[in-house]
């Protein structure tokens, strides 16, 4: 019964906008969705707190994701139209480097398993291994090892990725 | 030489949160200074951590200042409104707390002290327990909304048909207990129902202890999903597992667990038999320590404040604020130097914690309370020995990696 949330929010607020924005993706969604779960898990008194809205946070940009996979089948055609008739504005080169690692780091990401994603998230946010094991459902013991593997998975694909790219120039 | 494996080295490395306690740390330390493989095996992972942080930083949003926190205030107060979540008691106490909470700076409710409405126990399943949003917040509301979900779950009813009679007899109607979290994704377009391929799982069954008395407001859960619920009055309970976790469990087979203060808890698998309702029906037998305690207070929300768990959420405060929060002087072991402290509290009662250095770099821990209040369960750091003291009208919990005479000893030197 003893949770300062608004000192929640205060020390949070960042990692949770990069917890979310990594999984939706977009700035500004992730912001909203930040806001919304800390407004979500205000109507709780959990242990916990910040494992609760990340939690909250991870649930959200989950129904998130599956509205966008479907909302995409309608807008793909919509979109090949937009560039088709040149709209899209042009990209300066330092904007278009930043996207594309953006992209690597997305491929990247998505190319592990749920799991160590999760993890990586996780651990990127701040979580003590403790939280970060409720989340993902590994002994606290395991979080160590998997964390390890995760994150040279990680570095392993994006260098791959990396090395294509500059294959293919 | 045995050497480390990754996790631990890995732990290290995260020791500020990976929870490894000062000696392991220590272990850590002196292996890596003598053995070279180790050594090199640290750096190696020490490298790819930061590779792996700065690739995650390149992925990160621009760091734009929180929005002020009466913001999300307002948002929560607008889920509130009438229409979305006004129906039930449990919608009520939040607006209470939320009022309450507003209009003192959302300060926390255990140091606002007793006058202050605590939130209703519906919600307050352990994190690792409850799903923190709509549909679980639905589920304990108990509201017998005769939802579509609702209507199929009872017309396959397999529970009540493998009930035995003997138990169900004093239970008039067992239909209007089973509460289903209402799937209401109104913001989620029409397609959706189309493009589930497999049907969501509904599981339902009784709580009852020993003797086949039904237990009311136990917690069941799905562990790792987030799924939960409690009990009605008649020992009931009703879970819809989503499409998702239906078919993730093809992988991982789910389990469902059922606790009761006072009980031993217990987690049996959940297997689905082909249709689309699973039955599971639990018998807690009785705990030995608590079970006084648990059946004399009738009401576990009444029980459950009789030891309240002090929540991990303090906040840290200077010497002279804690001690007029809390109304009493802070105990601290002299000539140790105070690292931090920092108030918390439970069922009104406020607790300091401090934290203390000892010479060898290792933290002792202290939490207090007035003796004269309700007893608190301190939540020490776990894995390392305990202690309670009592001294000038406090109780002082004490924890540290130490020998248990040594913190025994610790403890009388609080003054």
């Amino acid at each position: 019964m003893n949770t300062d949330w608004a000192e929640v929010y205060r020390s949070s607020y960042q990692e949770v906008v990069r917890f979310l924005h990594r999984k939706v993706w977009d700035e500004d969604r992730a912001r909203d969705l930040a806001q919304e779960s800390f407004a979500r898990a205000l109507e709780s008194d959990p242990d916990d707190p910040r494992a609760w809205v990340f939690r909250v946070a991870a649930n959200l940009a989950r129904d998130e994701v599956r509205l966008v996979v479907r909302r995409k089948r309608h807008l793909s055609l919509l979109k090949v139209e937009a560039s088709a008739a040149g709209t899209s504005a042009p990209t300066p080169d330092r904007e278009l480097e930043q996207k594309e690692a953006e992209a690597r780091v997305r491929e990247a990401l998505d190319s592990l398993g749920e799991r160590d994603r999760e993890l990586l998230l996780l651990w990127d946010g701040g979580l003590t291994y403790d939280e970060i094991a409720s989340r993902v459902g590994l002994a606290r013991g395991a979080v160590g090892t998997t964390l390890a593997r995760a994150k040279q998975r990680l570095v392993d694909a994006h260098d791959a990725l990396e090395d294509k790219d500059a294959a293919l120039g | 030489m045995q050497h480390l494996d990754d996790g631990y080295l890995q732990s290290w490395l995260d020791r500020d949160r990976s929870g490894i306690t000062p000696a392991e740390a220590e272990d850590v330390e002196a292996h890596v200074a003598r053995c070279e493989v180790c050594r090199a095996r640290l750096a190696a992972l020490e490298a790819s951590s930061e590779r792996a942080r700065s690739l995650l930083a390149v992925a990160a949003p621009s760091r734009e200042a929180a929005p002020d926190f009466a913001e999300v205030v307002r948002r929560a107060r607008r889920r509130l409104s009438p229409g979305r979540a006004g129906r039930g008691w449990v919608a009520a106490g939040w607006a209470a707390s939320l009022v309450a909470a507003v209009g003192l700076g959302w300060l926390s409710h255990g140091l606002l002290g007793p006058g202050v409405e605590a939130p209703p126990v519906a919600v307050d399943l352990p994190a690792e327990q409850a799903e923190p949003d709509r549909e679980a917040v639905a589920a304990a509301e108990f509201t017998p909304a005769d939802t579509p979900a609702m209507a199929r779950a009872r017309a396959t009813e397999p529970g009540d048909a493998q009930d035995p009679p003997a138990d169900t007899a004093d239970i008039a109607d067992p239909a209007p207990g089973i509460a289903i979290a209402p799937t209401t994704f109104s913001d989620v377009p029409a397609v959706a129902e189309a493009e589930e391929a497999r049907p969501p799982l509904f599981v339902q069954g009784r709580v009852r202890s020993g003797d086949g008395t039904p237990l009311a407001f136990a917690q069941v859960s799905i562990p790792g999903t987030g799924i939960g619920t409690l009990t009605q009055a008649d020992g009931s309970f009703a879970l819809r597992l989503p499409t998702d976790a239906v078919t993730a469990s093809v992988d991982k087979p789910l389990t469902l667990s059922a606790r009761q203060l006072g009980y031993e808890s217990e987690t049996l698998p959940l297997v689905p038999a082909g249709g689309d309702t699973v039955s599971v029906d639990f018998q807690l037998s009785g705990h030995a320590l608590a079970l006084d305690e648990a059946r004399v207070a009738g009401a576990p929300m009444a029980a459950r404040a009789r030891t309240a768990r002090v929540r991990e959420a303090w906040v840290p405060a200077d010497r002279e604020h804690a001690e007029s929060e809390a109304g009493f002087v802070l105990g601290i072991v002299p000539d140790l130097p105070v690292l931090e402290i920092e108030l918390g509290g439970a069922a009104g009662a406020v607790a300091i914690r401090v934290r203390q250095a000892l010479d060898s770099g290792a933290t002792l821990t202290l939490v207090q309370w007035s003796a004269d209040g309700p007893a608190l369960d301190p939540v020490l750091p776990s894995g390392q020995p305990a202690a309670t003291a009592r001294t000038r009208g406090l109780v002082i919990a004490g924890s540290a990696p130490i020998s248990p005479d040594s913190l025994t000893a610790l403890l009388a030197r609080v003054r």
